[in-house]
């Protein structure tokens, strides 16, 4: 679904990826962990298109398709969704015309009909439980007035409407409670099938405790320095990240 | 300074000869004529006219033209504001009984509507007294035009303790086919204590034919009185419109002020209010919207002479094209106005490269104990919020609208009747499909 | 020839910003001391009033060369033409310009002063604490001193010529750098600019010149010390720094003049360069003779400073700390030209008894990528008025401006007054601009809040003023720092209960 090979990006002229490779098929769950400016968030704003970032060499294909080449809505359209880690505040611009625009433009590029105000309402509520959110923050512009919890509820909730084939959650876990962290994991696994895939990308493994990756990937310094399963996020809560670093510079 | 002669102020000086049954009396007129007989108009030296240049007004000579035939589907459009409204209808200055609502089914207890022209006696006095007694300078000519040459107008009164149910539509419509047509209606309002009133005002010229409209509203609310006044105009490209309101707020009064700036070729608003009382407070809003090459003028002034009053201003500008935006506010908190909260706010979008925005939030402070702030920006959308929304598979122009109408709708969520939320809405978003395009 | 008695000068002398080890300002400052306070400084002057006589004559003295009284001459005759600007939030009684010495100086002959330490400057510098001792240890301050318009010495001329920098009386710089005088002057602020700075550009008889050839940091903080002196003067001092490229130069500029219950004319022009990769910091803290408690006498101090970011990343910061001066009228600008040019302005104005300031800055961005930042913080006490003033201008070609600007005051007392005048012409859409602006006084609560932990009043005022005006403070050289949060408290004095 996701192949990612030797991708190096730089920002302001600094290399911050330099030759990164993965591969997610689809069913996967897939966490990518790492201490702080390995280049986890860079990861995910190349991924879904963000302006800023210059790609210097290596590919990335979505599917397929040359995702380097897409404009970040197409990449949407194609059924990639980035939970953002700071979801940003879009003052006036109600949340549910914002999501029911959102579901249509992704319905109308799949070829399916665009869902009119009550079939989309029953959708939106239905999918809100999920999330155990409030009514009336649909009421209210994107984000603006949320709690920190209360944002991240909402990207999940946006990840449920639109349902994704693959999904990217940049460190949606940071400033979570445990019981936030327990509704925006359950949400997760609900939506999990063989079809979708999963990217999970934060700096500690507590949100692994409820969301179990097939794979685990230590990113450092631009570049996978190790990949495992579940039992190498323990061992990395355990140890840090430090012996992983000595030894790949031993390597 | 001085700008002795222009087409406009002599054919103005010719109309006081020519025309008969102006709305004041020769008391009232009397200096502002000999005022226009001097013939000052504003330049852009004058502070408060550095960035509107007054050339399209100054340039033009109005004439006499007989008022076009109106569709009847225009009319009843501009009513849908207000369908609950009682409408009063103007066209080219004139009272239109055909299109205007019954004087009759205003069944509203204690308010009142007099046209100035029929006012007399202790009625024309109450009136003038509103207007000798106004914030306008002496050094603004164009309340000399109201008052000296008006023909036309309303003077609208609320008894004490009334509180009316009716929002009060009044429509300026002006057609003329060839010749420029001038217009200059002066409404007067009256809110005595504890009344209260909404106001909706519109103006519209249909057709491409030049007009010059020049407005002045008096406004006086008295202890405890509130009202709500809004201002829509959607005029074509070749009018220019400048106008006056004052606004005197009276002890614990509150007024509340939404104007809406989406056509002409000029338009420059000035608003006036000054607190009159403690406790009193003034919410005034707006959004200027320019395109093509208008150029959209908001002055406000705001005095505070009381203690315990509270303004609150919040004006937005989206400019197109080569347009251009002018945002001059200024709060004056004076000595003794103490536990004063003032707040203004100004921000702008440039959607173009040939548009342009000049900002002057002003605040002239003499109180200590007081609760200022002000405002202002100008930018582009927000990069983060684009993308944000492209993330989510809205493509950019589509996101693009979205942002700039959110843009508006801040301050439009804010109307207070919700036909004329809806029908704002709707004209700011039909411009906005027109004008809106991805930069490239 | 005017005599003039030390006597009737020397009262409540504020004497700021000397340092260190200038063997030299030291020297002149033991001389006085030998004079004491009943000699007579003989000052030479020239008559009173100005024609294109006058001009000609102080270029003379100047033996300046024929370019420079030429270009003084078009300055007057373009002065003649001109009308005194008014200005809507000052009052003050007119100047008359036929009534003031336009050259001033301390006689050759005659013993160079500086001041003469009396025992209440002595007093007022243990209040500001600072004394005069600990100044002469600041080190790493080169200083040039120019009273009543001549300059009277500059420090550590040596040590900067070894590493190419030139720093000298302007006067200087014209005879022996023609080409860098004529190459520079009057290309950031032109002689047409605006009266008080026009009329500079035909009488100014000194100042600094600091030229930082390219690649040079210069090691060393230089400072200009301004002080009237005579009566009946107006001072009009010219600096001109040039940073080439790559180049580094932090500049302060201190200034004060004896209490004296006439108004004097100030109206100095500064003139920066930065080209590219260079930097100019300029910091000024300025205590000019403000008038007493009932607004006579003090200085009107009507000042066009302007920098020219010429070069690509060049960047020029002004810092500065207004206390002094009846009138206060400046604007430290930068004119963004450069691609990725930086301007900076800090300021903080305080005003107290009847004292007036409008000051600000402009930000004209014409480059690309060019960015701006304001941080202007206003103190109004007792009758003053204290006015911010400032344009953003973004011109057409310029892409991707930003601007930020936060201009706040702070009222102490009902009887003063606080405004905030910015513009914003913005006429490219990649532009971001944003003004802040907020207004807050210090409250019986605050003040009663650091009484009760046993703080006297007017500490506490000072301590909330200096908390406000941190952020600009910061911007200073340190010395100056301490220097000027200490004369806020003193120029605060009495401002409350």
């Amino acid at each position: 679904m996701l192949s990612i090979k030797n991708l190096q990006v730089s920002v302001d002229e600094k290399p911050i990826l330099k030759g990164l490779n993965l591969e997610v098929k689809a069913g996967e769950i897939h966490a990518i962990m790492g201490p702080n400016g390995s280049g986890k968030s860079t990861l995910a704003h190349v991924l879904s298109g963000r302006e800023g970032y210059r790609v210097d060499a290596g590919s990335a294909h979505y599917k397929g398709l040359d995702l380097l080449e897409m404009a970040p809505e197409i990449r949407a359209r194609e059924g990639m969704f980035l939970a953002f880690q700071y979801p940003i505040e879009i003052p006036g611009v109600n949340n549910t015309s914002f999501l029911k625009k959102a579901l249509n433009e992704v319905r109308k590029h799949r070829g399916e009909e665009e869902l009119d105000a009550i079939d989309f309402l029953s959708l939106i509520k239905k999918q809100m439980n999920l999330v155990e959110m409030k009514e009336d923050l649909l009421k209210r512009p994107v984000n603006q007035g949320f709690s920190g919890g209360e944002k991240k509820r909402n990207e999940i909730l946006q990840m449920a409407v639109l349902n994704p084939t693959l999904a990217i959650l940049d460190e949606t876990d940071s400033g979570l409670d445990i019981d936030a962290l327990r509704i925006v994991a359950g949400g997760v696994n609900k939506l999990r099938t063989p079809e979708n895939a999963f990217v999970i990308i934060t700096h500690y493994q507590r949100l692994l405790d409820y969301i179990v990756p097939d794979f685990v990937h230590v990113l450092s310094d631009g570049q996978i320095i190790k990949s495992g399963t579940k039992e190498l996020a323990y061992e990395l809560e355990e140890r840090g990240y430090d012996w992983l670093l000595e030894d790949s510079e031993k390597v | 300074m001085a700008q002795l002669t222009n087409n406009f102020s002599d054919w103005l000086n010719q109309r006081v000869d020519t025309e008969s049954s102006f709305a004041f009396s020769e008391a009232v007129r009397s200096p502002s004529l000999s005022k226009l007989a001097g013939g000052i108009f504003p330049t852009r030296k004058d502070e408060e006219w550095r960035y509107t240049p007054l050339g399209p007004v100054l340039d033009s000579s109005p004439g006499k033209d007989s008022a076009s035939e109106l569709d009847i589907d225009f009319i009843s459009n501009l009513k849908q504001a207000v369908p609950t409204g009682h409408t009063i209808i103007f066209i080219n200055g004139d009272y239109s009984e055909k299109y205007s609502d019954d004087p009759l089914s205003l069944d509203d207890t204690g308010l009142s509507i007099t046209h100035l022209t029929q006012l007399k006696g202790p009625a024309l006095k109450m009136a003038e007294d509103i207007i000798v007694h106004s914030n306008l300078t002496d050094d603004n000519i164009f309340q000399h035009i109201s008052l000296g040459l008006s023909q036309a107008g309303l003077f609208i009164h609320v008894e004490k303790n009334a509180a009316s149910k009716t929002p009060i539509h009044i429509i300026h419509i002006s057609t003329a086919h060839s010749a420029t047509s001038f217009t200059n209606p002066v409404n007067v309002v009256r809110l005595e204590n504890n009344s209260h009133l909404k106001i909706v005002e519109q103006y519209a010229s249909p057709g491409d034919s030049a007009v010059i409209t020049v407005p002045a509203n008096y406004i006086q609310l008295e202890d405890g009185a509130g009202l709500e006044y809004y201002r829509i105009g959607i005029e074509n490209a070749e009018t220019q419109h400048v106008c006056n309101t004052s606004v005197k707020v009276g002890a614990s009064a509150s007024f509340t002020s939404h104007q809406y700036l989406l056509g002409s070729n000029l338009t420059r608003s000035n608003l006036e209010v000054s607190f009159s009382g403690p406790g009193a407070e003034a919410v005034l809003r707006g959004v200027y919207l320019g395109d093509d090459n208008q150029h959209l003028d908001v002055r406000t002034y705001l005095d505070h002479a009381h203690p315990h009053c509270s303004s609150d201003q919040h004006f937005r500008g989206i400019l197109n094209g080569h347009s251009r935006g002018v945002f001059n506010g200024l709060v004056l908190v004076r000595e003794h106005a103490q536990k004063t909260d003032a707040q203004q706010s100004n921000k702008n979008l440039l959607l173009s490269r040939d548009a342009r925005v000049d900002a002057k939030p002003q605040l002239e402070i003499f109180a200590d104990d007081v609760k200022c702030a002000h405002g202002a920006t100008v930018g582009e959308l927000d990069s983060d919020a684009l993308f944000y929304l492209q993330s989510r598979g809205i493509d950019k122009k589509d996101a693009r609208l979205m942002l700039t109408r959110a843009f508006a709708a801040e301050v439009t969520q804010e109307i207070g009747i919700e036909s004329l939320q809806t029908y704002v809405k709707g004209k700011i978003a039909t411009s906005l499909d027109e004008i809106v395009s991805p930069r490239v | 020839m005017i005599k003039e008695n030390n006597k009737m000068t020397r009262d409540n002398d504020k004497n700021i910003a000397m340092s260190d080890d200038q063997q030299t300002i030291q020297n002149i400052t033991d001389q006085d001391y030998k004079y004491g306070f009943v000699t007579d400084i003989e000052m030479e002057a020239f008559p009173k009033g100005l024609d294109e006589n006058i001009v000609r004559m102080i270029s003379a003295k100047k033996k300046e060369p024929e370019f420079m009284t030429e270009w003084r001459l078009k300055a007057y005759r373009h002065w003649r033409k001109q009308k005194e600007p008014k200005w809507p939030k000052l009052k003050y009684s007119e100047v008359d310009y036929e009534d003031l010495y336009y050259y001033a100086a301390p006689k050759k002959e005659a013993p160079k002063s500086l001041d003469e330490v009396d025992p209440e400057l002595l007093a007022t510098f243990e209040k500001l604490g600072v004394p005069l001792e600990e100044r002469e240890l600041l080190a790493g301050v080169a200083v040039d001193a120019v009273i009543d318009s001549v300059s009277v010495a500059t420090t550590f001329k040596g040590k900067l010529g070894e590493l190419g920098i030139i720093f000298c009386p302007i006067s200087e710089a014209i005879q022996e750098h023609p080409e860098l005088v004529k190459k520079y002057l009057g290309t950031v602020v032109p002689y047409t600019d605006n009266f008080y700075a026009t009329l500079n550009s035909a009488v100014f008889s000194d100042g600094s010149f600091v030229y930082i050839p390219p690649g040079v940091r210069c090691p060393m903080e230089l400072s200009s010390y301004f002080r009237i002196n005579a009566s009946k003067t107006g001072q009009f001092e010219r600096t001109l720094i040039v940073a080439d490229k790559g180049s580094y130069v932090s500049y302060l500029e201190g200034c004060t003049a004896p209490m004296r219950d006439e108004n004097q004319l100030h109206a100095a022009v500064v003139e920066l360069i930065a080209l590219d990769d260079a930097e100019i910091k300029y910091s000024t803290v300025q205590n000019w003779y403000a008038g007493n408690k009932e607004g006579v006498g003090g200085i009107f101090n009507f000042v066009t400073k302007r920098g020219l970011c010429a070069g690509n990343n060049s960047k020029i910061s002004w810092t500065q700390v207004e206390t002094g001066s009846a009138i206060t009228w400046k604007y430290p600008s930068c004119v963004l030209k450069g691609d990725k040019s930086v301007g900076e302005f800090y300021s903080v104005a305080l005003t107290n008894n009847y004292q007036q300031a409008d000051t600000g800055t402009k930000m004209i961005h014409l480059g690309k990528n060019t960015r701006s930042l304001i941080i202007s913080k206003g103190i109004s006490a007792g009758k003053s008025n204290n006015t911010y003033r400032g344009l953003v201008k973004v011109n057409k070609k310029a892409e991707n401006a930003r601007n930020y600007s936060q201009c706040d005051s702070l009222l102490i007392g009902d009887q003063c007054g606080a405004h905030t005048y910015p513009y914003l012409e913005i006429e490219n859409p990649s532009a971001q601009v944003e003004h802040e602006a907020t207004t807050s006084k210090v409250s019986e609560d605050q003040i009663f809040y650091l009484n009760q932990r046993g703080i006297s009043t007017e500490d506490a005022v000072g301590m909330i003023v200096s908390g406000y005006a941190r952020e600009v403070f910061q911007q200073l050289p340190m010395e100056f720092a301490v220097e000027a949060q200490a004369l806020m408290s003193v120029s605060l004095e009495g401002s409350v209960g």
